[in-house]
């Protein structure tokens, strides 16, 4: 019990102890897990509310996912971005499972206007 | 469609009578009767103690209405002063009255069903008397006049208040008559009088006025029609008394009604738009930039053939604008990323406020030419900051368009010809590149589930391509999409958001429009969101029952979705988790079945429909529907955003 309470005081100190570069390697480290970042994408988090249910039909797509996991644990905690809320407040390891959600997303080339009717259609009346 | 009532019987003789000689009465007052005092008099003023209702009418000659019976019983040519306002109402080309019933207002609602035929104007019933408002709202932007409802006092204007409000932001014209008990005599009816009715919502009401003689209202009635119908437009109110309505008239050639004529719109002054002309021909990079400018197919052309006169971009402003130009013209845009006008034209923009300030920073002009300047509104702040434009024009940007346009042809020369075409091009490459980089965005995400929006409208667009389509909803849930996906290429196609950017108003004004195209041949067609449906379910009863054809597709993402970010960031600004924002902005569990809804109102209704592929099919079985003359809805389950 004294050995599990000491390794939580621990654990929450030392991110304090840690120079931003260690912060930063130790954040680039974790693992996400691809199960439980889908839960936070969809239902906690609600990203799908602007980014879509699979990150790719909304603004801005997420999918394919140019940011390393450190940086985007970074901008999300603290965007850039006017409309993006920050989500400073949650833990690293949960921001690195949505990541590995994201990254799980098999990035596919979508089909160009002229390959879908409708949408060609849309582009003939363009002048 | 008329629902004409067989208990006409009741009032035979008398009736006809009055009729005949109210019609021989009517044309002769409109044209040169002189004004004389009503037999109906004014209700006094309550000083001291008020009298009861039968002495206050039997002061005015008037009386209750069993006493007034026995007295029409005595006399056959006192009839229901309802009549004459009929009478009045019927000189204001208004095709139809929006009501959810209401005592206050049963002398002119039985008037308008039996002496005035239910026709023009037709009653709808409505199931709240915000679906009046609202019905009336999207009525008037797609017929180009007014329609009227009428509400009780208190009560009804309450509930009808927020769709003036949001007429008001979208300045559209809607002649709003109130009923008003104004000596009630039971603690039911004592909560529906007011000391001031029209304060209820002259907030928001270009003009209001109290008709408690017949005199007054005839005047009042043709007030309120000119003021909400002169730019710049707005509802307006006419509270009338019920014991009025409810009194006899025993002498009606006293009686007159004022002649309707319409004020032309204001036109800009000469010298003012003359300098407008010069400092648009002589600019390098002028820009169009307009709000609500097309009030009719005219002006649509009109903006055409200014902006094609200086082959200047056009770019229809934010989400309170009209859509008044072409969305494929290739001159509809901003001109390119390069482009940096020197020269910026505003129409019809109350706030001009940024552009006119980043212009003088680069050196550059702005010109408002705007109605707004006549009307600083009331209490609401949609008026505006103020603009420190170069050159301000008080007054109606279509009206004024055809002697700038004219100014315009004047000043240019062969020269300047040769480089407005030059320029031209340049803005039509830049159309092209933008557009088609929209339109491949529009590919991402085509085949997921929820179906994306951009899909949604893709899907219904394909399939109205080939109808003379409108679409009666706005666009400020679906993001850009209609406008990067349809083709707007009439005056016709689009009318605009709600003006206040309040929820509710899809649904509604969607049955208003397409009341208004109803037997046009246009086919119209709405993207509702569900909290929008849910602010006004019981219009699509209206819809079914007055068989008002318009295909209602549901963007059904289960939520308020704009705010979830909204709380969400709020949650996280103060550094208590995100993961509650979904408290109060999420409509699930239960999930709700539009479909059902709809049917229980009586329409062809299907869904929810959450494969992509299965989107097509169902719009067209709904739209055979719709083609037929009734309502249809599909209920789509599609991404937030």
């Amino acid at each position: 019990m004294k050995v599990a309470a000491l390794s939580l005081i621990v654990a929450m100190i030392l991110p304090s102890m840690m120079t931003g570069r260690q912060a930063q390697d130790s954040v680039a480290n974790l693992t996400g897990n691809v199960e439980r970042g889908k839960t936070l994408f969809t239902a906690a988090f609600k990203c799908a509310s602007c980014h879509g249910t699979t990150g790719e039909s909304g603004s801005p797509r997420l999918v394919p996912m140019r940011r390393t996991q450190a940086d985007f644990i970074r901008f999300v905690q603290k965007p850039t971005a006017n409309a993006m809320p920050a989500f400073g407040d949650q833990p690293p390891q949960a921001l690195a499972d949505v990541y590995a959600y994201i990254k799980s997303i098999p990035e596919r080339t979508p089909p160009s206007v002229q390959s879908i009717p409708v949408l060609n259609d849309v582009l003939k009346t363009i002048p | 469609m008329s629902e004409r009532s067989g208990k006409s019987k009741n009032t035979g003789v008398g009736r006809r009578r009055f009729l005949k000689g109210a019609a021989v009465g009517a044309a002769a007052l409109v044209t040169n009767t002189p004004a004389e005092s009503a037999p109906a008099l004014p209700l006094p003023r309550l000083s001291v103690a008020p009298p009861t209702e039968a002495a206050a009418l039997a002061e005015m000659g008037l009386a209750l209405p069993a006493q007034a019976a026995a007295q029409a019983s005595a006399t056959v040519a006192a009839v229901p002063a309802s009549d004459f306002m009929v009478d009045v109402l019927k000189t204001l080309d208004l095709d139809y009255v929006a009501v959810n019933p209401g005592s206050a207002f049963d002398g002119l609602h039985e008037s308008l069903i039996n002496y005035g035929q239910n026709k023009k104007p037709e009653m709808l019933t409505c199931l709240h008397e915000e679906q009046a408002a609202a019905i009336s709202h999207g009525y008037a932007k797609a017929a180009g006049k007014p329609m009227m409802i009428a509400v009780h006092g208190t009560v009804g204007l309450l509930h009808a208040s927020f769709g003036i409000f949001q007429a008001w932001c979208d300045r559209v014209p809607m002649l709003v008559v109130v009923g008003h008990n104004r000596n009630p005599t039971s603690n039911i009816n004592r909560p529906h009088s007011a000391q001031d009715m029209g304060a209820i919502a002259r907030d928001y009401t270009k003009w209001d006025d109290e008709a408690t003689t017949l005199d007054r209202f005839a005047e009042a009635a043709v007030k309120a029609y000119t003021y909400g119908r002169t730019p710049p437009m707005g509802p307006t109110l006419l509270v009338v008394d019920s014991a009025l309505q409810d009194s006899r008239i025993s002498d009606r050639s006293r009686l007159r009604i004022p002649a309707l004529t319409m004020p032309a719109p204001p036109q800009g002054d000469t010298n003012a738009v003359k300098e407008a002309a010069r400092l648009l021909v002589n600019a390098q990079t002028p820009l169009i930039t307009i709000g609500k400018v097309a009030r009719t197919p005219k002006g649509w052309d009109l903006m055409i053939e200014l902006a094609e006169l200086l082959q200047a971009p056009v770019f229809v402003g934010t989400y309170g604008s009209w859509q008044d130009f072409p969305n494929r013209h290739k001159l509809n845009g901003r001109g390119g990323a390069a482009y940096r006008p020197d020269v910026t034209l505003g129409l019809e923009l109350n706030d001009m406020a940024a552009a006119a300030r980043n212009a003088r920073a680069g050196g550059g002009k702005t010109i408002s030419i705007c109605a707004e300047y006549l009307s600083q509104g009331r209490n609401i702040h949609d008026y505006g900051n103020y603009s420190e434009v170069d050159l301000a024009i008080a007054a109606d940007a279509e009206a004024t368009l055809p002697s700038l346009i004219e100014e315009i042809r004047r000043l240019i020369t062969p020269e300047k010809r040769t480089a407005f075409d030059a320029r031209g091009a340049k803005i039509a490459a830049a159309h092209h590149e933008e557009r088609t980089k929209q339109l491949e965005e529009a590919r991402f995400g085509w085949d997921v589930s929820p179906i994306s929006i951009q899909r949604m409208i893709a899907e219904l667009g394909a399939q109205i391509k080939n109808d003379d389509w409108s679409i009666g909803s706005g666009h400020q849930f679906t993001g850009d999409w209609q406008r990067v996906l349809l083709n707007f290429d009439k005056h016709h196609r689009y009318w605009g958001d709600c003006g206040g950017f309040g929820i509710g108003y899809d649904t509604q004004a969607a049955v208003g429009v397409a009341l208004a195209n109803k037997g046009t041949g246009r086919l119209t067609v709405a993207v509702v969101g569900d909290g929008d449906l849910n602010f006004g379910p019981g219009t699509l009863w209206t819809a079914a029952h007055h068989k008002i054809p318009l295909l209602f597709l549901v963007h059904n993402n289960r939520g308020y979705q704009a705010e979830v970010m909204i709380v969400q960031r709020m949650c996280s600004q103060r550094g208590r988790g995100t993961e509650n924002a979904h408290i109060g902005t999420t409509l699930n569990n239960p999930d709700i079945d539009y479909t059902k809804i709809a049917q229980g109102y009586g329409l062809y209704a299907e869904g929810p429909v959450t494969d992509p592929n299965k989107l097509a099919p169902a719009l067209q079985r709904a739209l055979v529907r719709v083609r037929a003359g009734e309502p249809a809805l599909v209920d789509v389950i599609s991404q937030a955003r």
